[in-house]
């Protein structure tokens, strides 16, 4: 009886959790993006799906669709937006995703993407590259680059 | 029996003493690797990996350990990737062992040509694709367990760090699936490690091991490798067929067929880590052959703290073997199974502190330090065969 009720009580608690954690999403229950992807002024892509997007930063898709080379670039691990472009992005959190590189490098495969210090840094390496692919915090977006929207 | 002179024993002590500064310094030097690589320039990439640790055995010798604990194994290895056109590149790697003596090899050395991404060309000494981890052999941060499963990456001829000849590789997306795939051909080069009763010169069958190379000639080889939907989960098939030359006890030579094949599973999440693999080897019709699986199960139950259990089982064939030229208690040197137990601290995904403890039975690695325990194990027709090992280490990379 006591074990049934500490499940009950567990569901209740898990329930509530999934309802609070609604907190912070818009009148469309849509969670405002902790982040943009932000590509070249001249790309003619306007939005790719998000497994591209994936694919494009673990340099496993090294071409756009009109044949350029794709130039990804990173924030460092420590960064929150680098956290959740990777939970959201790639669907695993930043140590997986340096598992992934340290595979790659080590089997000959590939390098990671170029990691740059801060958000300035990206919009202005996104900016001189025309292949080049980043993603920084809403704030830090200038005219100077292009937004990609990401679909599922 | 040799008495040992005085100043014999002072310089021994001098050279553990030395041994054991080695040591301390190397800890110093790895606990201050840079967290990342070092890039010289735009095109030139400095990645390294290694370890250190101290592997003490209850009696036998077993791979790192043995009955008096040694203390330096330490491995350093360097990686270097050149970017020398936007569809060209060059990558080596260096690795730097000791046990005993210092020595260096060269892992692998290619150049690549990428037509597309799902289709690359190398040429040089390519990596050796097979299962989870021939490609990335001695990268300690990528595992739960100092050591690598014997039953398909020991010493015993399935698997090498590298081919020599060509490798053609890629990637194959779907939207939601995707499919790598490796081809090879060329000739394969290892290290091979058998008890002293098995060896091919007489003089040396009351050794207690006798390491060699092995050469696998003609080879083609490939692996597939499916990830599907499921985040974290992949599974794969490798196998390669070859040749052997094969010396008979009248020196006669031969070339028998070289087969392996071996299939994989993968699952890996923020908590979890399972891997399981399975292989068989083939030489010649019914020369000798051998089977090998291993299961290991990791879990952080903090973002630091891993526990890690695995099972490690390899059985050779003794169906083709000459049984009266061998001694009572071979079948015990065709069997090695390995139960591990790991506590690990991972202070970083790229540094960790490893504690694993293994309980082994058979004595396919694991051998009686003293070549006289060899020679009475002939009258008394059994060897030891139960062996229990500790190994304290870390492992980096960057």
């Amino acid at each position: 009886m006591t074990s049934m009720f500490r499940w009950c009580l567990a569901t209740v608690l898990l329930i509530a959790l999934s309802v609070f954690s609604g907190v912070g999403q818009d009148a469309h229950g849509q969670r405002e993006p902790a982040f943009r992807v932000i590509v070249h002024p001249s790309s003619t892509v306007e939005s790719l799906p998000k497994k591209e997007v994936s694919r494009m930063f673990l340099k496993r898709r090294t071409q756009w669709p009109d044949g350029g080379q794709v130039t990804p670039v990173d924030l460092p691990e420590s960064s929150d937006i680098r956290r959740q472009f990777s939970r959201t992005v790639h669907g695993r959190g930043v140590d997986i995703i340096a598992n992934y590189w340290v595979r790659e490098i080590f089997s000959g495969k590939r390098v990671p993407p170029k990691q740059l210090k801060n958000a300035a840094q990206v919009v202005e390496f996104v900016r001189d590259n025309e292949g080049a692919i980043g993603y920084v915090n809403p704030g830090a977006v200038t005219d100077e680059v292009k937004v990609l929207e990401v679909i599922e | 029996m040799f008495l040992h002179h005085p100043s014999n024993i002072d310089s021994q002590r001098e050279a553990g003493v030395r041994r054991r500064v080695a040591v301390l310094v190397t800890i110093v030097f790895l606990a201050a690797v840079p967290s990342s690589a070092l890039e010289i320039g735009e095109n030139l990439f400095i990645h390294g990996f290694g370890g250190w640790a101290f592997a003490q055995t209850d009696e036998n010798l077993y791979l790192i350990g043995d009955e008096n604990g040694v203390w330096d194994n330490v491995q350093l290895s360097l990686n270097f990737t050149a970017d020398i056109a936007p569809r060209a590149r060059v990558v080596a790697q260096v690795a730097m062992t000791q046990e005993d003596e210092l020595e260096t090899d060269l892992d692998y050395a290619f150049g690549e040509w990428k037509f597309s991404d799902r289709a690359r060309l190398r040429l040089g000494r390519v990596k050796h694709p097979f299962g989870i981890y021939a490609e990335i052999f001695d990268v300690g941060t990528l595992r739960p367990f100092y050591m690598l499963p014997q039953s398909i990456y020991g010493p015993q001829g399935i698997t090498a760090k590298s081919v020599d000849g060509i490798g053609f590789l890629g990637i194959l997306d779907s939207p939601t699936w995707s499919v790598s795939y490796d081809l090879y051909a060329g000739e394969i080069q290892g290290t091979l490690q058998v008890p002293g009763p098995f060896a091919a010169d007489p003089d040396d069958r009351f050794q207690s091991e006798v390491v060699s190379d092995f050469e696998v000639e003609d080879v083609f080889g490939l692996r597939l490798e499916v990830s599907p939907p499921l985040a974290g989960l992949r599974f794969g098939l490798s196998a390669y067929t070859g040749e052997q030359t094969v010396v008979d006890v009248q020196q006669a030579t031969t070339k028998q067929s070289y087969d392996v094949v071996g299939v994989h599973i993968g699952y890996e999440d923020e908590k979890w880590l399972a891997r399981a693999e399975a292989s068989r080897f083939d030489l010649g019709d019914d020369a000798f052959g051998a089977d090998g699986a291993y299961a290991e199960l990791a879990y952080h139950v903090t973002e630091n703290w891993q526990l890690a259990v695995r099972w490690d089982w390899w059985q050779g064939d003794n169906s083709g073997l000459d049984l009266t030229q061998l001694p009572p208690f071979v079948n015990q040197l065709l069997e090695n199974e390995d139960l591990g137990f790991a506590i690990n601290y991972w202070f970083t995904p790229r540094f960790v502190v490893k504690l694993n403890y293994h309980v082994i039975k058979g004595n396919r690695f694991a051998f009686p330090d003293d070549p006289d325990e060899i020679l009475r194990a002939f009258f008394t027709q059994q060897l030891e065969d139960e062996t229990e090992m500790i190994v304290f280490g870390v492992q980096f990379s960057f």
